[in-house]
C-alpha cells in the first residue's frame, strides 16, 4: 500500500492518514485537494479495511461525485467492490434519505423533484400575481428569493407559517402536486432528522467516516444537516479554502468554515500549500490579489511549476473589440482555425498548440456571454456555455414544441396552458387558471374544455375569440400534419404563432431565415421529415426528450468553455480569459433592487478563483465602454488590475484605441494653432 | 456562388457532375432543397425554372446536362494523443435525408451556421461514425491530405497514417483527395496509401475556379455507380484524375524566401535542415512531409495506379500567351471566344485538335497546349510562402515569337 501514499507530498500524506476525529483540511487552489480526498477514501477502504458502505463523501456537484468515484476505483485493487460507497451531492443524499426513511414514516408523501421548466413556469405565474409592478420578471431572482427564505428558516421553524405570502403560495402549489424543489430536499431532511432521532441514530451508525468537500460554500441548512449526521464526536473531514468562498449570495456562510475549530475543539488542522496547477507567474499575481482581503485564514500558496508566460492585461475599446480579441487570441492559441486565420502559434510563450477544450472564457455576469458567444461562433470556434439555454429552452422553439406536444397528445394540459399563456394574444395567467379550474371541475383535459366552450360566462368575448383562434390553429395543424413533412410543418406553425403571438409585439423580425433558433429546430427535424409530419412528430418528440436528458453526440465534442467565474469553480484550463474587468462589473456593484448584495471581499475571492483556474496562460481584459442591461456604460478599469504585480504582466492595447489616441493627438496641435493665430 | 452560376460554369468548364459543397449550412441546404430535383440515383438537377436566364449566357457549343452531388467539407479541431489535430474531410450524400440526418447530428455538437467551412471540436473518427450512422450511403473522403495544417497526413497537425486517425473505421474510407498541393506520383511513394484511390477536386470558392482539378468517370450517371467505381478501383469506369501542378503551391519545397534559398527535401536533409544562406532552420514544405513518410523512391509507380493528367487553367495559359494578367479583359474575351468556337474548357485544354486552333489564328496557344498536353513545361516550385511558377515558354521564346508576328 506504499504506492497509495508514495505519490503524495508530506501534508497530503498526513491528511490521508488522519482518519480518527474531526479534521479540517485547508487546501489552497490547485494544491491537490480532490487528489487528497480520493486517496483518503481509497486508504480507508484498501488499507484500513473499512467497509465502503460506512463511508460518506459529499461533493459540490454531481460531476465531481462521478469523477471521485471513478478515481477511487482506479486506486483500489480490482476485486474491491465500491458500489456501496456513498459519493454524491448533499441533494442526492437527502433525496435518498427522504425517499427511504422520510416516506416510510410518512414525514413526506411519495414526492417527485420539480423540473426546472415547471419551476420556472410556477414562479412566472406567481410573480406576475404578487409583483405585478415589477416587470420584466427575472425568474432567477425570484427563485433565489424562495431559496434563501427556505434555507434561513430551516434552523428556526418547522411550518411554512414564517414564509412570505409569495413563497407560501409557491410552497402550496408544490405541496398540492407532491413536488419538492432542491432546497426542500435539504430543509425537509434536517426537519426529519430533528423529529425522528431513531433515523438520525441509524444514519450515524451507518456512516463511520464522513468527508465534505468545498466546506466553505455550505449554507445554513446544509451545515445543520452535516452536524446532525456527524453527531458530537465524529470522524468528519471538512475540506475547503476560505479564500475561495463565493456563494454568499446563495446563502453560503464562510463562517461555517472559519468556525470549524470552534465547533470541534479537538479538530486536527492540515494545510495544503503546494500548488501544482499554475505557473509561478500566475500564483505570484493571485497571491498579491488575495492578500488584500482581511477575513482569511492565513496560509501560503507555493508554486511548484516554474515561471510561465506573463499575464496579459488587455485594454479594449468596447465589448465588441473585446470579443473579437478573444476570438483572435483563441485562434492563435490553437495555431489557426483555417487557412485564412493561419498564423504562428504563440511562439513567444513556447506553448504547444492548444485544443478548444484547453481554453475557458470567464465573465462575472451571464449577460456578458451573449456577445462573446456570437463573436466566437462567427469566427467558427465551437463554444460550450455552461448553463446557457439549450435549443429546446429557447422561447420560440419551446412554443413550437408545445404545439407539437399538444397535437401529439391532446391531453397534455401543460403544453396547452403554456401555448395559451405565452403564445396567444389576449390570454393571460388569469384566464389560464380559470380554464384549468374549469377543466378540473369537468374532469376533462384542458383542450377539450376549451372546445366544449360551456360555462365560459366569466370569460370576456375577446378572450373567447382568442381561444377560438387557438383552436383553429390547432385543428389546421392536425390537418396539415398528414399532408406535409415535419420540417415544413414547423415553418407553418412558427408563422401561425407569429401571427397571433405575443412575440410579434416586440417588433422583432419574425422571418424564419433570420431566426437561428428556428433554423436549428428545422435542421433537428430533418431526420424525421421524409414521412408525413403526423408520423414524424412522435419520433421527433421522443428524440427531444432524450436530448433533454443529455443523450447527445455533444458529449464527445471539444469546445471553448464560456462560464461565469462562479461556474468555473473547481475547474482548470491551460488558458483562461477573464473578461469585463471594470469597476462595477467585476468587482460587481449590484443595484439596490437586484437583490444581490456585493461584498467587496467576496468579489476579490471570486477574482482569485478565476485567476487560479489558469494553468499556463491568463488574459485579463477590460473595455472603455460596454453595452449591458440596455445601456452603454463607461466604467473605470477594475481595481483588481492594479494589484497584479508588474513583473508578472504585460500590456496589450486595442489597436483601435491606439488609432483614436493618435488621431486625437494629431488634432490637438492644430487646435492650438488656431488659438495662437 | 449560387446554383445557377455553378450550373453555368460547370458547362463552361465541361463538368458533368458537380458537388454542391456546404450542405451543412442551413440556408444553403434550404436553397438546395428548393432548387434541385432528383435526377439519376443519388444525383440532382436544377429545376428548369431557375435557369432560363442563365441559359442565355452559355455558348451553344458548351451546353450539356449538369448533375449535382450533395457535398460538404468539414473541419475538425481536437486533441488526440495529447496533440492538437486539425483535419478537413469531405462528405458526400446521395439524398437529402442522408445529408439532413448528418446535419441534425452535427448541430448537436456545434455550430454549423457560421459562414464558411463548419469547424467542429470533435474527433474525425466520431465524425465519420456520425456520417455512417446518418446513412451507410454517405461517403467520407479525407481532404487535401498533405496540407501541413489541416489534413490527415499534414505535418503540423495531422497523423502519420490514415489508420491513426480513423482507427477501426478506416475500412470505410476508400478514397483520398490529393489536393492542389500534391499529385499522384507524390502519393505513390508511400505504400500505406496503395489501398486508397486518389481523387482530385477543385476546392473552388468561386464558380470560375471549378474544375481546377477533377475526376474522370466512364460509368453510369449515378452516385452509386461513381462510388462503386472508386471503391472497386475499376479501371474501366474510373479513368483517373486531372491535376494541378503541385509545385505551384506556396509551400511545396523547403527554404527561406528572404534568403532566396529553395531546396528539395533531399537537399534540406543534406544541410541538416539549415538554410545555407543564414544558417537558421528552413521552413519545411509539403514535399518534405511526403519524403518523411515515404518508403519508396520518387518515380515509383504502383501497378494498380490510375492515370493522371496535369492541367493549367485556360485563363492562365492565355495570360502567358498574351503576356497579360489572368484576370485581364483580353484573357476573358479570348476565353469566351475559344469556348464559343470549340467547346468547353476541358475540351479546349485536352481534346480539341491543335490544328483547329491554328486555323483560327491561335498558333501560339496551340503550341502552348501541345506542350502542356505532353507535360513539357518549366516548373519553379513554391517555397516558404512564395508561389511556384509554371511557365510554358522561356522568356526569350515569347519575345522571338512576338517579333516573328511582326
Amino acid at each position: 500500500m506504499t504506492s497509495l501514499l508514495s505519490s503524495l507530498n508530506q501534508s497530503q500524506r498526513t491528511a490521508v492518514q488522519t482518519i480518527e476525529g474531526p479534521l479540517l483540511i485547508i487546501a489552497g487552489a490547485g494544491t491537490g485537494k480532490t487528489r487528497t480526498l480520493v486517496h483518503r477514501l481509497a486508504y480507508l477502504v484498501a488499507e484500513k479495511e473499512i467497509p465502503p458502505e460506512k463511508l460518506l463523501a459529499i461533493t459540490f456537484t454531481t460531476r465531481a461525485a462521478e469523477e471521485m468515484r471513478e478515481r477511487v476505483g482506479g486506486l483500489c485493487q480490482e476485486g474491491i467492490d465500491l458500489s456501496s460507497l456513498w459519493v454524491g451531492t448533499i441533494h442526492a443524499l437527502c433525496y435518498q434519505i427522504l425517499k427511504n426513511e422520510g416516506c416510510a414514516v410518512r414525514f413526506v408523501p411519495d414526492f417527485e423533484i420539480i423540473s426546472p421548466t415547471d419551476q420556472a413556469g410556477i414562479i412566472r405565474i406567481l410573480a406576475k400575481q404578487f409583483f405585478p409592478q415589477q416587470l420584466p420578471i427575472s425568474i432567477k431572482h425570484y427563485a433565489l428569493k424562495i431559496s434563501r427564505e427556505k434555507n434561513e428558516l430551516a434552523g428556526l421553524h418547522t411550518s411554512p407559517a414564517g414564509f412570505s405570502p409569495f413563497c407560501q403560495a409557491y410552497q402550496e402549489i408544490l405541496e398540492r402536486e407532491t413536488l419538492l424543489d432542491f432546497d426542500d430536499l435539504i430543509v425537509k431532511t434536517v426537519l426529519l432528522l430533528k423529529k425522528f432521532p431513531d433515523i438520525t441514530k441509524q444514519l450515524r451508525s451507518r456512516f463511520s467516516h464522513i468527508s465534505v468537500d468545498e466546506y466553505q460554500d455550505i449554507n445554513t441548512a446544509q451545515y445543520l444537516l452535516i452536524r446532525e449526521l456527524a453527531g458530537p464526536a465524529p470522524n468528519l473531514c471538512a475540506v475547503g479554502d476560505a479564500d475561495q468562498a463565493i456563494y454568499a449570495f446563495r446563502g453560503a456562510q464562510v463562517k461555517n468554515f472559519l468556525n470549524f475549530q470552534h465547533d470541534f475543539p479537538q479538530a486536527a488542522i492540515i494545510r495544503l500549500e503546494e500548488n501544482y496547477r499554475s505557473t509561478s507567474t500566475i500564483i505570484t499575481a493571485a497571491r498579491q490579489v488575495i492578500e488584500k482581503n482581511s477575513a482569511r485564514i492565513d496560509k501560503k500558496l507555493i508554486a511548484v511549476k516554474p515561471r510561465g508566460p506573463r499575464i496579459e492585461l488587455c485594454e479594449m475599446l468596447d465589448e465588441r473589440e473585446e470579443a473579437r480579441f478573444v476570438a483572435q487570441e483563441i485562434g492563435r492559441l490553437i495555431g489557426g482555425t483555417s487557412f485564412e486565420t493561419l498564423g504562428p502559434a504563440r511562439d513567444d510563450a513556447g506553448l504547444p498548440a492548444m485544443g478548444f477544450g484547453d481554453i475557458a472564457v470567464l465573465y462575472r455576469l451571464h449577460a456578458q456571454s451573449r456577445y462573446l458567444k456570437k463573436a466566437l461562433e462567427l469566427a467558427g470556434i465551437p463554444v460550450e456555455i455552461g448553463t446557457s439555454l439549450s435549443l429546446y429552452e429557447e422561447p420560440e422553439v419551446e412554443a413550437v414544441i408545445n404545439v407539437l406536444e399538444a397535437m401529439h397528445n391532446p391531453e397534455n394540459d401543460f403544453a396547452v396552458s403554456e401555448i395559451l399563456q405565452n403564445s396567444v394574444k389576449g390570454i393571460g395567467p388569469k384566464t389560464v387558471t380559470l380554464l384549468r379550474n374549469r377543466a378540473q371541475e369537468l374532469n376533462t383535459p384542458l383542450l377539450e374544455t376549451i372546445r366544449l366552450k360551456n360555462n365560459f360566462t366569466k370569460i370576456a368575448a375577446d378572450k373567447c375569440a382568442a381561444l377560438g383562434a387557438f383552436l383553429d390553429m390547432h385543428n389546421e395543424c392536425i390537418e396539415r400534419s398528414s399532408q406535409i413533412p415535419l420540417d415544413q410543418l414547423i415553418k407553418e406553425i412558427y408563422e401561425k404563432l407569429c401571427k397571433q403571438a405575443v412575440q410579434s409585439q416586440e417588433g422583432k423580425n419574425n422571418s424564419i431565415a433570420d431566426n437561428e433558433n428556428l433554423l436549428d429546430l428545422i435542421t433537428a427535424s430533418l431526420p424525421f421529415s421524409p414521412v408525413p409530419a403526423s408520423e414524424g412528430i412522435p419520433l421527433f418528440l421522443n428524440k427531444i426528450s432524450r436530448l433533454r436528458e443529455g443523450e447527445t453526440y455533444s458529449r464527445h465534442r471539444e469546445a471553448v468553455t464560456l462560464l461565469t467565474v462562479h461556474g468555473a469553480k473547481g475547474l482548470e484550463f491551460p488558458a483562461v480569459f477573464i473578461t469585463g474587468l471594470e469597476d462595477g462589473l467585476f468587482p460587481y456593484n449590484a443595484n439596490s433592487d437586484s437583490g444581490e448584495e456585493a461584498d467587496p471581499e467576496e468579489e476579490r475571492r471570486l477574482f482569485y478563483v478565476g485567476m487560479t483556474r489558469a494553468q499556463e496562460k491568463l488574459y485579463l481584459t477590460w473595455a472603455h465602454s460596454r453595452f449591458l442591461f440596455g445601456e452603454r456604460k463607461s466604467l473605470p478599469r477594475s481595481t483588481f488590475i492594479a494589484d497584479i504585480p508588474e513583473e508578472t504582466a504585460c500590456c496589450y492595447i486595442d489597436p483601435v484605441i491606439k488609432k483614436r489616441t493618435q488621431e486625437k493627438q494629431a488634432k490637438k496641435p492644430k487646435q492650438m494653432n488656431l488659438f495662437s493665430d | 456562388m449560387n446554383l445557377e452560376n455553378i450550373y453555368k460554369w460547370a458547362q463552361l468548364k465541361g463538368i458533368t457532375v458537380v458537388a454542391t459543397g456546404d450542405f451543412t449550412h442551413p440556408a444553403w441546404f434550404a436553397e438546395l432543397k428548393e432548387k434541385l430535383e432528383p435526377a439519376e440515383p443519388g444525383l440532382f438537377q436544377i429545376k428548369k425554372r431557375y435557369v432560363h436566364e442563365v441559359e442565355k449566357e452559355i455558348p451553344e457549343s458548351c451546353r450539356a446536362p449538369v448533375r449535382f452531388l450533395l457535398s460538404v467539407e468539414i473541419s475538425t479541431i481536437y486533441k488526440k494523443g495529447d496533440r492538437t489535430r486539425k483535419i478537413h474531410t469531405i462528405f458526400l450524400s446521395p439524398d437529402f435525408v442522408s445529408a439532413g440526418t448528418l446535419n441534425a447530428s452535427l448541430q448537436e455538437c456545434g455550430n454549423i451556421k457560421s459562414d464558411g467551412r463548419p469547424i467542429l471540436g470533435m474527433d474525425s473518427k466520431l465524425l465519420l461514425q456520425m456520417a455512417l450512422d446518418a446513412s451507410s450511403d454517405n461517403t467520407c473522403i479525407p481532404a487535401h491530405i498533405w496540407t501541413p495544417h489541416f489534413s490527415v497526413l499534414g505535418a503540423a497537425s495531422g497523423f502519420d497514417s490514415v489508420e491513426e486517425c480513423f482507427e477501426d473505421l478506416t475500412p470505410h474510407i476508400f478514397a483520398l483527395e490529393t489536393g492542389l498541393s500534391s499529385d499522384p506520383p507524390m502519393n505513390w511513394q508511400i505504400s500505406q496509401l496503395d489501398r486508397f484511390v486518389l481523387v482530385s477536386n477543385s476546392d473552388a470558392h468561386s464558380p470560375g475556379k471549378l474544375g481546377r482539378e477533377a475526376n474522370i468517370f466512364d460509368c453510369d450517371l449515378s452516385y452509386f455507380a461513381m462510388m462503386r467505381a472508386l471503391k472497386e478501383k475499376d479501371h474501366r469506369q474510373f479513368l483517373g484524375t486531372l491535376e494541378f501542378f503541385p509545385e505551384e503551391g506556396k509551400y511545396h519545397y523547403d527554404g527561406h524566401r528572404n534568403c532566396n534559398s529553395r531546396m528539395a527535401p533531399e537537399e534540406t536533409l543534406s544541410h541538416n535542415g539549415d538554410c545555407p544562406v543564414c544558417g537558421r532552420k528552413v521552413t519545411v514544405g509539403v514535399m518534405h512531409r511526403v519524403t518523411n513518410l515515404s518508403d519508396r523512391n520518387a518515380g515509383f509507380r504502383p501497378q494498380q495506379a490510375f492515370p493522371f493528367h496535369n492541367l493549367i487553367p485556360l485563363s492562365e495559359v492565355l495570360a502567358e500567351v498574351n503576356s497579360v494578367g489572368a484576370n485581364s479583359k483580353k484573357v476573358s474575351q479570348q476565353y469566351f471566344k475559344l469556348l464559343e468556337k470549340f467547346g468547353s474548357e476541358f475540351y479546349v485544354l485536352r481534346d480539341c485538335p491543335l490544328s483547329d486552333f491554328k486555323q483560327e489564328g491561335f498558333g501560339l496557344l496551340a503550341e502552348a497546349l501541345q506542350r502542356i498536353r505532353e507535360g513539357r513545361v518549366n516548373i519553379s516550385p513554391g517555397y516558404d510562402g512564395a508561389y511556384g511558377i509554371i511557365k510554358v515558354f522561356e522568356p526569350w521564346e515569347k519575345q522571338e515569337n512576338q517579333l516573328s508576328l511582326f
